[in-house]
């Protein structure tokens, strides 16, 4: 299989297939395959179907090389939406050099999830895109690159309490999976870009669909801890465990 | 067609990978080895859209959770097939009583993959299961069988035809669409009536995919409300005007009106009257 440099792995949730389409055909300039996970359940997408047609390639542009399309079920949010499309990378044997991983985010329980939306978004705008691919080739130890506030420190946080910074389900997945960070800084909102190589060596060895199957089910929100809350920092801990660093653009 | 045509293909047959237009499912035949399970999965992931495709699984030892997983991750596939929105599949035991457990496996691992069911089809290649071998010489069998099967009072399953080449299943298919429309001719009313039954279950398993959805996504917005009334500005705001003000007693705040009004604040007509300016601004 030829390599291109970018796999785009996107969880939707919301519908609205022909805007996301869209925006990948207008945002990326270079070669780039598309992992597209719909959550069959979803109320916005059964109340609206036949949407994912093949006539859909069209829209996302010239430089759209392959496109695989998912349908899950709602189990992890995004997390779990992810999860499937690192499997589906896997077992088609398609190699990149960076996964970009995005959702259609909205945050209905927060008062500015719209604002934070766009911030989460900006990555995936080909004026940033240029800059991020400058940020990996010239630092190698570079890992991820992210929107620049979308960067915390778990240790900061506001919620400075021990059932997150070090919940049961954190410490205990930490070990199982052998993630120790030399820091707590992590990417609120699971939106970033990785280096493939480096997701490719864990989720070899640890089944992303057995990860998947124990995460909760339905859009837990994250006012208790919760596993799919763990992977949202381990996701890149994993990264930053092996000595790579998390950039902010 | 007016009922489901199951083509069973097997390995060396799906292999080569190219279906064309198919009006029934293309049944692939595996084992439950890693390498042809995910062989498989290559195959049915470069199916066009418009092809439904499930699985028939030769069972010859119990399956682990690994193989469970790889098996669930095909009901993600967006031609892979569901019957009455559940992803179906075919199991074949070569052991005795090995499929129930492969099958209580397999219903373990959906669930944990979020699924509420699986419909696992116990088949057993003999003609009690309106199962037939397509070959050259036995065209008139499988018309015979659909033409038992369209006359039924209760609706069947299905035919599962066996085929040889990829050709063979344009061939089935064009047969049985003739006998349809022999029966058609024969039978207008009854035909009409197993048509219009096809499109209202259609239609019903459709109202009930969203309904379900529906039902979910108010107990999702229900909890997103909870969360925005616990932490919205507006419920900060009115217990810091409780805690402040409300709690005061009234003859205190009657005198903080007249207070208001000799520091110019407040209008004198305001304390007798609701229906005057009470604010200068």
């Amino acid at each position: 299989m030829d390599a291109v440099s970018c796999s785009i792995f996107f969880h939707n949730y919301y519908g609205e297939d022909h805007k996301w389409f869209s925006f990948f055909g207008k945002e990326l300039t270079s070669p780039y395959n598309l992992f597209y996970n719909a959550v069959r359940t979803s109320y916005y997408r059964v109340n609206a179907p036949g949407i994912l047609g093949n006539n859909l390639k069209q829209l996302s542009g010239p430089h759209l090389h392959q496109l695989f399309v998912r349908q899950s079920t709602n189990k992890g949010k995004d997390i779990g939406g992810k999860l499937v499309l690192m499997d589906a990378y896997l077992k088609l044997d398609t190699r990149s050099d960076y996964i970009l991983l995005l959702h259609d985010k909205r945050s209905l329980y927060h008062n500015r999830g719209q604002q934070w939306q766009e911030t989460l978004f900006r990555i995936a705008h080909k004026e940033v895109i240029s800059k991020v691919h400058a940020i990996f080739r010239t630092q190698p130890q570079v890992g991820i690159v992210a929107s620049e506030s979308s960067i915390r420190n778990e240790a900061d946080n506001d919620q400075q309490r021990e059932d997150y910074t070090n919940s049961f389900f954190i410490k205990e997945l930490k070990e199982q999976y052998g993630i120790h960070p030399p820091g707590l800084q992590y990417v609120a909102g699971t939106m970033f870009w990785v280096r493939a190589s480096l997701f490719e060596d864990f989720f070899q060895q640890y089944d992303p669909m057995m990860i998947r199957s124990e995460l909760e089910e339905g859009n837990v929100t994250d006012e208790l801890p919760t596993k799919a809350h763990a992977w949202e920092r381990l996701l890149c801990w994993m990264v930053t465990s092996k000595g790579f660093k998390i950039k902010g653009v | 067609m007016l009922a489901n045509i199951y083509h069973i293909v097997r390995q060396d047959l799906w292999r080569q990978g190219v279906f064309g237009n198919v009006e029934g499912v293309i049944v692939m035949q595996v084992n439950t080895s890693a390498s042809e399970l995910l062989d498989c999965y290559q195959v049915v992931s470069r199916m066009p859209a418009g092809v439904r495709v499930c699985l028939f699984m030769t069972v010859d030892r119990p399956i682990d959770r690994a193989a469970a997983n790889c098996i669930i991750a095909f009901f993600f596939l967006q031609t892979y097939y569901s019957k009455a929105n559940v992803p179906f599949i075919l199991v074949q035991e070569l052991l005795p009583d090995l499929a129930t457990s492969v099958s209580e496996d397999l219903i373990a691992a959906a669930r944990a993959q979020g699924f509420k069911d699986i419909s696992i089809g116990l088949l057993e290649l003999n003609r009690k299961n309106n199962y037939v071998e397509y070959l050259p010489d036995n065209q008139e069998e499988i018309r015979s069988e659909y033409r038992m099967l369209l006359n039924a009072d209760i609706a069947a399953d299905g035919l599962y035809i066996k085929v040889s080449s990829l050709e063979d299943i344009t061939s089935v298919e064009a047969l049985l669409m003739k006998v349809e429309q022999q029966f058609q001719e024969s039978s207008p009313a009854l035909f009409l009536l197993k048509k219009e039954n096809q499109i209202l279950r259609s239609r019903i398993e459709g109202l009930e995919m969203v309904q379900e959805a529906a039902k979910q996504e108010l107990v999702i917005l229900a909890s997103h409300i909870n969360t925005l009334r616990s932490a919205s500005q507006a419920t900060h705001l009115q217990n810091y005007y409780t805690h402040e003000y409300e709690i005061l007693p009234l003859w205190y705040k009657r005198f903080g009106h007249v207070l208001k009004v000799m520091m110019g604040k407040r209008s004198f007509r305001s304390l007798f009257n609701d229906h005057v300016k009470k604010y200068k601004q």
